[in-house]
Formats: C-alpha cells, structure tokens, sequence
C-alpha cells in the first residue's frame, strides 16, 4: 500500500498543473458559454430547429435540447467532453505505462518490492482522481455559473441533476482512459497504444453518433460504442433517471471491465529491454 | 563466503519466440561472495538477471532467490535486494534527489538519506540537478547511490561501471568491497570488462549462447588455462629435433620459425614440456601465464576451432 500511495502521489506531483489547467480552462469555456445565454434567443431557435429535417433532428435529439439552456449547455459542453478532456486523458493513459517501459524507468521501479498490480493500480488509479478532479473543477465553475445565470434560475436550478451527470461524465471519461491504457499494456509502446486508441475513439464516436443512419440489420453495433451509453441531455433536460443508472451501470462495468483486463494482460507480460 | 545458496538457477531457459534468451541455464550463487557474470553481448548475461527480477517471465527450468521463486515471491525477494540495470532509465525532468528518494521509497524501511549524502559526496554528484542535465557518468553515479544506499542482502550489477571515469569506477570498487566485507551480502555482478570482475569477484561463471560454459574462481580458471612457452634454439637442427618430440595431442597452436617455437601446452603436461626442453639446446625459454581475458576468448573461440582443428604449424625453411 505505501508503495501504491508514493507511486500514485508522484504520479499526481507531476500533473498537479495539467489538472488545474484544464479543468480551469473546461471550466471556464463552460463559465463563457453559459455567459453567453444571455444574448441569445432560444424562441428564435426552436423556430429554426422545428424546420430542420426529421433525420438531422434525430441526430441532435429533442428539441428541447436546444432550446432550454441545459439542453444547449450540455450540447456544446458534454456532448463535446471527448474533445476537450478525452483525447488529452486517452493520450495520458496511453503513455503512461508505455513511456515508462521505453525510457526504462520501469525498469528500475519494478525492481523495487511493488507488484505489478500496485504499479499498474496506482497509475489507473491516478487517470481516475486526474478525471474526477479535472471535470470537478469543470462542473464546480459551471455549478457557479448556472447560480448566478438569470436564466438558469429562471428556468430552475438543477444542480442536483447536474452533479449526478457528472458521475456520469466520469465513468465515459474513465472509459476512454481505461481503453488506451489497456492498449498500452498490450503494446507497452506509446506511439501503438495512442493509434489504436485513436482509431477505437473514432470508431465508437461513428458508432455511436450515427448508427441511426445504419441499416437497420446492423444497428445492434451500436452497443459496442461507450458514445451511445453516454446521454448527459437525457439525464440534464428530461430527467431520464432509468436511462441514468442503465447508462452508469453499463459505463461502470466497461470501466471495471477494462482495468481488470489491463491488470490482467501487464501482469502476464515481460518487460522488454 | 558460506555454504548457504542465495541464488539457485536450475535448468533455466527462457525464449522469445524462436530466438533464444538462455538455454538450460544452472548456477548457484552463494552468501557473501561477489560473483562475476562474464560474456558478450547477446550472451544472456542480462536476460538471466531480468528473469531473476521477474521482469520477463523464464520459458521453463526453476530460479529462485533466497529459497523464494523469482516469480511468485518476486515482492519479498525485491525488498532484500538492490539492481543496478545497464541501460539505466531515470525521470529526466525530476533532480538527481527526487529521483533516489521516489525509488528508495519504494523499499519499506525509511530512506537512508544520511547515506545518500554520504555516497554523493564521496561520488561528486550534484543532487539537485535536473537529470536531464547530467551527463551520462554522473547519471551512472545515481544508479550506483540506488543501489549502494538501501540495506540490502543481495546487489545485482549489470553493467555497473558503464560511463564512468576509471577513478570513479575505482571508488565504486572499493565502496562495493568494503560494504560487502561489512554486511556480508551478495554480489551478482555482470560484465564484458574482464580486467573489473578479476579484481572483485571470487568466483566467475562464463555465459555463452545462453549457457554457463564455466564456473570458477579467478584462481582456477588461470589454473585451467594453458600456459604460452616461448623457447629460441640454437639452431634449425635443434629445433627440428625438438619438433619431432613434441606430442601434437598436448600441445596446441604450435608455430615452429627457423630457431623460434611457440606453443601452448596445459598444466598437466608442463614438467614433460620442461624434461624435454632440458634435454634440447636452447638459448632463452619463456613461460607466460595466461591472462584471464585469454582464456575468456578461447571459451569464445572454441566452436570455431573445433570445426577448424586450427593448429598453425609452419614448416621449418631451410
């Protein structure tokens, strides 16, 4: 344990800067968008949005995803989180154990009495505390913006459906993480774990996003992608509590799922020289 | 040097894939003795030390260390011993400091730093500099604080010298000495220099094609060699005399020119060399002991020479 603990806490002296920095600037592009409620007219965007053709409508969702300032924030801030914070946590993950093992630090840490689980457990462990601190500042600026936004107050201060979806953007986040980390203990190369990862990204994001568009005999594909497990407006605007715990529940075994499998995989490995 | 086995390799091999790491490899390594694992290259010097680590996982045979197997107790064997890698991989953008005392913290017990201090002291090494700035002997000189600074039972060296300036890697030498003489722990030390193991270890073991060919102390080993003797006659006539005595069977690379021969004969028959060289007429005679990297490079030629029968005679011109 104390090993897992040092190991973890250097991990985490190393970040210190990149979790606040991102979480800040997350936080405070949420903070400016939510600002920016101010100035716009949602009446004027439902008129818009109810033109729209029936196919583009069953991409976005719900009207009311535009059209109510938790469906517009979640939009232009959840729906989009995997560019904002999940390329940069998969490319972390991705290199955190791989880069270890090419600059062969490794070599000298796993010579040391830490089992392999311990070492590998404190850097999983540090990509979920990197995630829950990152996007806990995010929702905590938000959580201050939506109090003093007239409009959200206007429209009701949700705030305890805010914070349960931020469970929720954790798991998703986690899940992108754990990916490129199990990759990484596949290839134990950077530059191996972060293409597949990429690919794996992308592919679910296409899967997800738009299998409605798929023939119909193949949309089942759609359950392999963590995109169609992840519904923030769901959970903000309708309030879908059922989908909320289905959604947490599968992102949650697909998170355990993997870092037993990344464990599973990095103890049966060698080190290479 | 007692009787009690530190580390016991049995039949050991490991693969990767087709290639081989080591083949049936056996060795024993006893309390308090500083053993020198010498070869080449690719010999398998570092992949039997990265299986004793548990770092890479042996294809089949038995390793174990302190009576544990190297595997399956890796933690508790890991917490008595110290390694210093060849390739040493250190965190370029953290001091010389934070880096030892990350690693040392990894142990149990409490860091020495005091000993620490103490070994950059006596080492000239900055501990506050950024790795990323030190050169690559005083980046060497924080892996040997690694492994000098924790109490611990058993230190594997691969490689341990590898950049450093000759009065550092002396000092290395005699701070190794003197902490083995006093806490009476192991020493598995691997190496191609074989002027370095000579002077430190007690016994040796020569690893090639993944196999120990050898295992004895420095002592034996030049007991084994062959001795070179150097003979100039006082005439053709005379050499040729002793040429036509000389058993081919005992004697090997034989170069017999005008009134010089030279030739390399074993122990066993050195007094019937010397009856013989008596009975001749000589004008000087050389006995020349081999030096230890000699015989490190017959174990290395002799798949060639067996193939090759390779002994050089020169017929006696006229």
């Amino acid at each position: 344990m104390r090993q897992f603990i040092i190991s973890l806490k250097e991990n985490l002296l190393a970040k210190k800067y990149i979790i606040l920095i991102l979480g800040g600037l997350i936080g405070l592009l949420s903070y400016y968008v939510i600002y920016l409620f101010g100035s716009i007219d949602f009446e004027v965007i439902q008129t818009f949005i109810e033109g729209l053709p029936e196919g583009m409508l069953d991409f976005f969702g719900d009207v009311d995803n535009f059209t109510s300032p938790y469906g517009f924030w979640s939009l232009e801030m959840l729906l989009f989180i995997w560019i904002y914070a999940g390329i940069y946590t998969m490319y972390m993950a991705g290199g955190l154990l791989s880069r270890e093992v090419e600059e062969k630090t490794i070599d000298l840490s796993l010579s040391k009495p830490v089992s392999r689980n311990s070492f590998l457990g404190s850097k999983i462990t540090f990509l979920y505390i990197f995630i829950v601190i990152t996007m806990g500042i995010f929702f905590l600026i938000t959580t201050g913006g939506m109090a003093l936004s007239s409009m959200f107050i206007k429209e009701g201060l949700y705030l305890d459906r805010l914070w349960l979806t931020y469970f929720n953007v954790v798991l998703f986040l986690g899940a992108l993480a754990m990916f490129a980390k199990l990759f990484s203990t596949v290839f134990l190369a950077t530059r191996k774990s972060m293409a597949f990862g990429s690919v794996v990204l992308f592919l679910m994001f296409f899967i997800g996003e738009f299998y409605s568009y798929m023939d119909e005999s193949i949309q089942g594909v759609k359950y392999i992608s963590i995109f169609y497990y992840f519904n923030p407006t769901e959970y903000l605007v309708g309030a879908n509590f059922v989908l909320y715990i289905q959604d947490l529940i599968v992102l949650g075994s697909v998170n355990a799922g993997l870092v037993i499998a990344s464990l599973i995989i990095f103890n049966k490995k060698d080190i290479p020289i | 040097m007692s009787n009690e086995i530190i580390i016991q390799i049995k039949e050991l091999s490991k693969y990767y894939g087709k290639s081989r790491g080591i083949d049936n490899l056996n060795l024993d390594i006893y309390k308090g003795e500083i053993f020198g694992l010498l070869g080449p290259n690719g010999a398998g010097k570092t992949t039997t030390i990265r299986v004793l680590l548990d770092l890479i996982r042996k294809t089949s045979g038995e390793a174990k260390i302190f009576n544990l197997d190297v595997h399956l107790d890796s933690v508790a064997i890991r917490q008595r011993i110290a390694y210093l890698p060849g390739e040493l991989g250190l965190f370029q953008e953290k001091s010389a400091r934070r880096n030892i005392y990350y690693l040392l913290g990894l142990y149990q017990n409490h860091i020495p730093k005091r000993r620490v201090e103490e070994l950059a002291d006596i080492f000239g090494l900055e501990l506050d500099r950024k790795v990323k700035e030190l050169s690559k002997g005083n980046k060497q000189k924080i892996g040997i604080i690694l492994t000098l600074a924790p109490k611990v039972e058993l230190l594997i060296l691969d490689e341990p010298t590898s950049g450093l300036d000759p009065l550092i890697t002396a000092e290395f030498y005699k701070i190794l000495h003197k902490q083995q003489e006093e806490t009476g722990s192991t020493v598995l030390l691997s190496s191609h220099l074989l002027g370095e193991v000579e002077k430190v270890a007690h016994r040796v073991g020569i690893i090639r094609e993944g196999t120990i060919v050898e295992v004895a102390t420095i002592q034996q080993l030049k007991h084994i060699a062959m001795k070179e003797i150097k003979v100039e006659f006082t005439s053709a006539k005379s050499l040729q005399e002793f040429s036509n005595k000389l058993s081919i069977e005992k004697v090997e690379e034989i170069i017999l020119d005008d009134r010089h021969a030279s030739f390399f004969v074993s122990r066993e028959v050195l007094s019937k060399i010397l009856n013989l060289l008596s009975e001749a007429e000589i004008v000087d005679t050389d006995i020349i002991s081999p030096a230890l990297e000699d015989l490190f490079l017959k174990y290395y030629q002799v798949s060639s020479s067996q193939e090759k029968k390779s002994l050089k005679i020169k017929e006696v011109e006229s």
